[in-house]
């Protein structure tokens, strides 16, 4: 029974088979840049696994499991429940209105058992399968239309419009640059991209004055201006500024940021543990980790490139774009490129949702490069219709 | 329809053509293009992360803390008087200065600094609005109660530069010597003008006394009140190296805030004014007549008539009708006999003795005030004869004290300056005999013991000088009844150190001068009374006997 879900057309495939087809070198650049993210947490409490290290090697063990489960899962397993999974997690993520409590001012949270759940990180993952699924589904010819992009656009719309409500702007916003980045991958015309931009442009005085909390626009003004408030809004901004520039080239050493151990860097555990980084082993540190983010990135474009099947091509870049729009987001939001807006560095930041769902996420990845070694994952054996 | 070519419609065509691009390359294409903008992003980020990781990388100084201090490094030297009584120093305090496009609420930020400020609401509000500057200063040298304050209110965009304030502790008492400096600490005059042309160390030494300066101050303020003088100016000279020990200018001013007196105050009258000196010229031209004539103190010249050179008649104002001798020309002040005295030398040695005295050019000193004197184009008979009595050639107060010291010190030429001297003696160029010198010690002691400088004595500090009243010029020429009176005097007389002159501008006569008005009722006892206090200061002995008229008699030949 179990076997047979991993039984491709006309071949057994083993269990030892995919696991042999792993994506390697994708596996030990997750490996290094989780590690990353232990020795920082380790740092940030002061030299202890106690405080967050160990809870952050467990969440680990899980989402490599689920890394694992999702590799080994057979590819059209995943086409077939890629729907289900969205469902499910639109689903939890409209229980969060009802039975979600609150953090810091908004409420993103599930009580699950013991576990606290923040079922907008599933969510993208689920937008992903979903979306992936839709245009694997559709003919080149109607992909071009324009009524075939009201349906994507549906799954794009229902979420975001859930993460406003929480009030999270930043995953919304996070969340709606993967849908439409996957829409341009699926290849919509230009031109609706370019005047789907230029109507978000156009409307954003509307989106400022309607849709924006207090706050929200308190901190794009802040971002815009981070001098005029350095003890209130703008404090998170400037202290992580002054954070990388006495970081310096080489950093302080580890263990060794001033900023960091007089407490003054905020949320030093979750979406600012880049400047504990940049502070303590400078900017050789720094590009150092981005150049690992580069490398999986760069991994994962070539398992799309060389999939065969279109949504195998679809699931890995728009992970992909996922994966980009967090370690690169976030970055930019701690360099003070961007607004600061809660998102967490990719496989480093304290957080359970997030590291589990992005770790299932690349298995989801591997799961195509190994299918497509294989040969099962050819165009013609994944066509259901 | 054979052999005819299907043509499809250009709408079909587009459409075979998106058919044609395999969904494959078109993704592939797309794959392409997000990568370039993956990588611009990795590398604006990239970017980013080397300019914030740089050294020079500077996070808005002004936003780290709002009250941050801008420190200025230009700072003055620290200037004191001889003995190291500071008189001149630059404290550190802070201004407020505010950046207009960093201020959100400038209401709020103008209401609030108005409330700790001696400043208006709108003065500050309207500095606050002006889109245009990213500097505008609120407040200068604010209290550190003030600083503490408005740092406390946290406001954005607002922040303390730190700048040094000149202060002058002393006041007044050294106006004219140290000039001031401007709100931008910029030296403006005096030796703070000096000072900024000439880079010196951190701390300046003034040859000045602040004793003595401030005894001399209130001698002649006292005497200017006393007669009813326009102005009055002293200086005292050491005659052995120029130091000037007190140079007073009244009316002056006070350096802490130097636009709050009119212009004549900042006027000084020692160095910048000149002035025709009238009869104390008289000690030059016998000095003269000795040195370059070769005249001894008792060659008797003819007195008793007016002397009449072309159109001009030259009378005495103390006639005595009578031949006088040298001694005695100078002691009761004879024009005549003054006359007589320069026609004796050449007309070159003439205008060759006054320049040696340095009374012909401008005198160098480390203030910039200093007045050029006025000379006569030709030294015809008429000139000479009436600059022998002290017309016709104008020049300031600190001239005729360097050319008393040349007279009194032995014969040598000095520098004056206000700076503290490391050596007391400095030998300069000579200008007269030791002799010469030595006579004019009798002569002018003799003048102040039996002549017109009388009431210039302190019994133990003997003072040898000479008297000078010269009407002042106005419009219609010569004024009768406005005067300058002058004493030139040197002390102690037994071995002069220091030379005196004292003027006061305009004196009127009083009860205690019985209507005089002249030098000899007011600049003379003016100089007797600064001698007396400022002797002991300077630290000279008193004399233990009394010098009497006796002991110059052999210099005077009785008729």
């Amino acid at each position: 029974m179990i076997t047979g879900i991993f039984r491709a057309f006309g071949r057994r495939v083993s269990f030892l088979d995919k696991l042999a087809a792993l994506d390697f070198p994708l596996l030990a650049v997750l490996v290094l840049i989780t590690s990353v993210g232990v020795l920082m947490l380790y740092s940030t409490a002061g030299g202890s696994m106690e405080h967050r290290g160990w809870a952050q090697v467990s969440r680990l063990s899980i989402g490599m499991g689920l890394l694992l489960l999702a590799v080994l899962v057979d590819i059209k397993i995943w086409i077939k429940l890629a729907y289900p999974i969205y469902i499910f997690a639109l689903g939890t993520l409209f229980l969060v209105e009802f039975a979600g409590y609150q953090s810091m001012g908004a409420q993103r949270w599930l009580h699950i058992a013991n576990f606290s759940v923040q079922p907008s990180e599933p969510m993208k993952v689920a937008l992903v399968l979903a979306l992936a699924r839709y245009y694997h589904d559709l003919s080149a010819e109607k992909t071009v239309s324009f009524s075939s992009m009201i349906f994507p656009l549906i799954l794009i719309a229902l979420p975001v419009a859930l993460l406003l409500r929480q009030p999270d702007l930043g995953t919304a916003i996070l969340t709606m640059s993967l849908g439409i980045g996957i829409l341009f991958l699926a290849g919509i015309r230009y031109r609706y991209f370019i005047s789907a931009i230029l109507l978000g442009l156009a409307s954003l005085p509307l989106i400022w004055r309607f849709v924006l909390h207090p706050y929200q626009q308190q901190r794009i003004l802040t971002f815009l201006y981070p001098e005029q408030d350095p003890m209130g809004a703008g404090y998170h901004i400037l202290q992580s500024k002054i954070a990388l520039g006495s970081g310096g080239v080489f950093g302080h050493g580890y263990l060794g940021g001033t900023q960091n151990h007089l407490d003054f860097l905020p949320e030093k555990e979750t979406d600012f543990i880049f400047t504990v980084l940049a502070e303590e082993i400078g900017l050789m540190g720094s590009l150092g980790l981005m150049l690992l983010y580069s490398i999986a990135l760069l991994l994962m474009f070539l398992i799309a490139v060389r999939s065969s099947s279109h949504f195998g091509r679809m699931l890995a870049m728009g992970f992909g774009i996922n994966f980009f729009l967090h370690a690169f987001g976030n970055i930019a939001m701690v360099t003070g490129l961007i607004p600061v807006v809660g998102m967490p560095l990719p496989l480093v930041s304290y957080g359970g949702s997030a590291i589990v769902a992005m770790l299932f996420g690349f298995g989801l990845v591997m799961n195509v490069h190994v299918h497509q070694s294989i040969g099962v994952g050819s165009a013609t054996n994944l066509d259901l219709r | 329809m054979i052999g005819h070519d299907y043509l499809p419609h250009p709408k079909e065509r587009m459409r075979r053509n998106i058919l044609s691009a395999t969904p494959q390359a078109s993704a592939a294409r797309r794959l392409l293009l997000l990568m370039i903008v993956f990588v611009f992003v990795c590398g604006v980020v990239g970017a980013r992360m080397f300019d914030m990781a740089a050294p020079n990388y500077q996070v808005n100084p002004i936003a780290t803390a709002q009250a941050s201090f801008i420190a200025d490094e230009r700072k003055r030297p620290t200037i004191t008087d001889r003995n190291g009584n500071i008189v001149a120093i630059d404290i550190a305090t802070a201004s407020l200065f505010a950046d207009p496009a960093k201020i959100s609420d400038t209401d709020n930020t103008a209401h609030k600094l108005a409330s700790l400020l001696p400043v208006d609401e709108s003065v500050i509000k309207a500095k606050l609005q002006n889109p245009n500057k990213r500097f505008v200063w609120v407040a200068r040298y604010l209290t550190p109660k003030q600083q503490a304050m408005i740092h406390n209110l946290g406001l954005p965009g607002v922040g303390f530069k730190q700048e040094y304030r000149r202060i002058y502790p002393q006041g007044e008492l050294f106006s004219h010597i140290l000039g001031y400096a401007n709100i931008d600490n910029k030296g403006i005059a005096g030796l703070e003008k000096f000072l900024d042309q000439n880079p010196n160390d951190d701390s300046v030494t003034l040859s000045l006394d602040l004793q003595a300066q401030h005894a001399v101050r209130e001698e002649l303020s006292a005497a200017m009140q006393e007669f009813d003088a326009q102005g009055a100016t002293a200086t005292l000279l050491d005659i052995r190296n120029g130091e000037v020990v007190a140079m007073v200018s009244l009316p002056d001013f006070d350096p802490n805030h130097p636009m709050q007196s009119p212009p004549r105050n900042r006027f000084n009258q020692a160095t910048l004014g000149v002035y025709e000196p009238g009869s104390v010229a008289k000690s030059f031209t016998v000095a003269m007549a000795i040195e370059s004539a070769g005249l001894k103190p008792d060659a008797v010249f003819d007195a008793s008539e007016p002397l009449r050179i072309g159109k001009f008649s030259v009378r005495d104002f103390h006639p005595q009708a009578r031949p006088l001798n040298i001694a005695e020309i100078l002691a009761h002040s004879s024009n005549i006999g003054a006359v007589k005295l320069a026609l004796q030398v050449e007309e070159n040695q003439h205008r060759q003795f006054w320049e040696q005295l340095g009374l012909l050019d401008a005198v160098g000193l480390e203030v910039p005030e200093t007045g050029k004197p006025i000379t006569p184009k030709k030294w015809g008979e008429l000139e000479r004869a009436t600059i022998s009595y002290g017309y016709g050639v104008s020049v300031s107060p600190l001239q005729l004290a360097t050319a008393t010291a040349t007279l009194v010190n032995g014969g040598f030429r000095i520098a004056p300056t206000i700076l503290h001297q490391p050596h007391v003696h400095v030998e300069g160029e000579r200008v007269l005999s030791k002799e010469t010198s030595d006579t004019m010690r009798a002569l002018l002691r003799q003048a102040v013991l039996a002549g017109t400088g009388q009431r210039a004595d302190v019994p133990a500090y003997p003072v040898l000088g000479k008297t000078g009243t010269a009407e002042k010029v106005t419009a219609n020429g010569y004024d009768k009844n406005k005067r300058r009176a002058f004493f030139l005097s040197a002390f102690p007389a037994q071995r002069p150190q220091y030379a005196l002159i004292v003027m006061l501008d305009e004196p009127k006569a009083n009860a205690s001068t019985f209507g005089y008005a002249t030098a000899g009722w007011t600049a003379a006892p003016l100089t007797s009374r600064i001698v007396k206090r400022v002797a002991p200061l300077l630290g000279l002995r008193p004399a233990e006997i009394h010098t009497s008229p006796e002991q110059y008699a052999h210099l005077v030949a009785q008729p």
